[in-house]
């Protein structure tokens, strides 16, 4: 057995045994390194600063990425995710701070030591930056020519990868003849080439369509499953993390607001900023939200359903056995990963104290989460 | 001194093809390097280098400014140091390719600028060193551009080898000033346009359909 399967599950080395190294001098180049074994996280950035001038452009990033999952990168545009996934493969290099890399740190390493690093990492991109003068094959075939594999072992690489990625038929076609989704295809087929420990992706759907956008994030899922690679995605669109992302993190200004897995992020965001990026808006809610009741007013919340609880009758039972009679200013359901998150805001009339308590005490053992927004004397 | 019309036309089309082509092969092979050193050792180039940027960029921006009559009569020691002679067609080929050199050198630098960096990103990305970025990405991204840039170069080259005829070079345009304009012969003047013409039309024709076939953008 290769030592390369220590790199992968045990059940992704049984499923995909001809898919390990076939590269014995690359194989070679990574026993100099002391990655044989290593087992800890894929990347631990630890306190990264970065400035461009005067601009801040990371501000003391420190996280970690553990094999096999697949991490989101979100923020504005402006936030320092391009510098941050950049600094991923030596692209950009860190004023301050550690940029471990299979338990390396890259950050001092020179240009020509990154290049033995950067073969194990693949890279999308939002142009998918294809070679224009090259075709299909001749474009995955690249990082294998690079890594020094000879003619054979690349066209039998290329014809896995393009069969890999359904374009099998498009390889002797040049990137201009190509669709968006296609193009994105070959990049990712050309990023998997040299069989990486890493794949970073840079905005990788933002110039495509949301159809496509979705076939390319399915492929992305599909390969992190089949062959356990780690995937690290930065992107400005909520709606491409909650696809695919495992843990997310949130960045702005250069800083980790927030950070943790992808249910708890987008159903309990801490931040302002995460929920504005959830898209939850404060103008959708009645206007003179106050925080005190009136006699006659309306009590506003908000709920929040996910897993077995979205599958109860929760606001029907809530008339059943209170006799309220909810009405709902705003609904949602949103798929995060294979669960459906379903979100109500409810305004409940005809209120007095004990009523309002006993709701809060009858919601809170039935939904997700439960949320009092305010008390609206009109329902604007 | 030859007898008959068509044979001076021969000739003289002759050594300005000799001088235009030996001239342009040493332009193309010595100027693509310069430019790839001008892009490379420019600021955010593969090889910033401020030294060789500046030094080179003046040197290329010094020959270009001076005439090609001018140059050619400066570099008569040059010409002599190499050619062994500074007369002739072969003599001209020198001064001619030193000239064109830099003027290709900037129109190639032009063309691999334009050479998306995104893609010099991702051949960095894969783990590619310069020479990789150079081969892999550089020339063949730029290729259809440098060889419309050649032809440019080789058109105006056509041109400048007339002026060759001042140090006894040959070629059309030595036969146009001398029987056509200095002996007032119309016909030659006219014949000489008309060669010029269908010759710079074809070197154009073919230098368009060898960038179309490199352009798969």
């Amino acid at each position: 057995m290769n030592s390369y399967s220590d790199w992968f599950h045990p059940e992704v080395a049984l499923l995909s045994e001809e898919l390990l190294w076939p590269y014995k001098h690359i194989d070679d180049e990574r026993h100099e390194e002391p990655l044989d074994h290593y087992d800890g996280p894929v990347v631990r950035l630890g306190s990264v600063s970065k400035s461009f001038g005067r601009v801040q452009a990371l501000n003391d990033v420190t996280f970690e990425v553990q094999r096999g999952e697949i991490l989101g990168i979100i923020g504005r545009s402006g936030a320092g995710k391009s510098t941050l996934i950049r600094c991923l493969n030596g692209l950009e290099k860190p004023d301050r701070g550690r940029v471990e890399i299979l338990g390396r740190d890259i950050a001092p390493l020179s240009e020509h030591a990154l290049r033995g690093v950067r073969r194990q990492i693949g890279m999308i991109f939002q142009h998918f930056n294809l070679l224009s003068a090259k075709t299909v094959a001749q474009n995955v075939a690249l990082p294998l020519k690079i890594a020094g594999a000879d003619k054979p072992e690349r066209t039998e690489r290329v014809r896995e990868l393009l069969d890999l990625v359904g374009l099998t038929d498009k390889a002797r076609s040049f990137p201009a003849q190509l669709s968006g989704g296609q193009k994105q295809r070959v990049g990712i087929a050309r990023a998997l080439a040299a069989r990486p420990a890493l794949l970073l992706s840079d905005e990788a759907t933002s110039a495509l369509d949301p159809e496509t956008t979705l076939s390319i994030l399915n492929l992305l899922r599909d390969i992190n499953r089949r062959l356990g690679l780690t995937i690290v995605l930065i992107t400005h669109e909520m709606s491409v993390v909650r696809a695919v992302a495992d843990r997310v993190i949130v960045l702005d200004e250069g800083r980790v607001l927030e950070e943790g897995d992808a249910l708890s992020v987008f159903t309990a965001p801490q931040a302002a900023l995460t929920e504005r990026l959830l898209g939850i808006d404060p103008a959708d809610l009645p206007r003179g939200l106050r925080d005190v009741w009136t006699e006659g007013g309306y009590l506003v919340l908000r709920v929040q359903l996910k897993g077995t609880a979205a599958q109860r009758p929760v606001l029907a039972e809530l008339t059943r056995d209170l006799a309220v009679l909810p009405i709902v200013l705003r609904a949602s359901v949103q798929q995060v990963r294979e669960q459906a998150v379903v979100t109500f805001v409810v305004a409940i009339g005809d209120l007095d104290e004990s009523l309002g308590r006993r709701i809060g005490e009858f919601l809170s053992t039935r939904v997700s989460r439960l949320e009092v927004l305010g008390y609206a004397q009109h329902l604007a | 001194m030859l007898n008959t019309w068509p044979d001076m036309f021969l000739q003289a089309l002759w050594e300005t093809l000799e001088m235009t082509s030996a001239a342009g092969a040493i332009a193309f092979v010595a100027g693509l390097p310069l430019g790839l050193l001008l892009v490379g050792a420019a600021p955010g180039g593969i090889w910033e280098n401020r030294f060789i940027d500046r030094t080179f960029g003046t040197v290329v921006n010094a020959f270009r400014a001076v005439p090609f009559i001018i140059l050619m009569v400066a570099l008569i020691p040059v010409t002599r140091l190499i050619a062994g002679t500074s007369i002739g067609t072969e003599a001209a080929i020198v001064p001619l390719a030193i000239g064109a050199t830099p003027y290709y050198a900037r129109i190639a630098e032009v063309s691999l600028r334009d050479v998306d960096r995104g893609l010099i990103e991702a051949v960095k990305s894969m783990g590619g060193g310069r020479w990789t970025i150079v081969r892999e990405v550089l020339v063949p991204e730029a290729l259809p551009g440098l060889l419309a840039g050649f032809t440019v170069t080789l058109v105006t080259m056509i041109g400048a080898s007339a002026m060759a005829g001042a140090i006894g070079a040959g070629g059309l345009g030595d036969l146009a000033i001398r029987y056509g304009y200095q002996r007032f012969n119309t016909g030659i003047m006219f014949g000489v346009i008309v060669v010029l013409i269908v010759l710079v039309s074809l070197v154009q024709t073919g230098g368009d359909r060898l960038a179309r076939l490199f352009d798969h953008r």
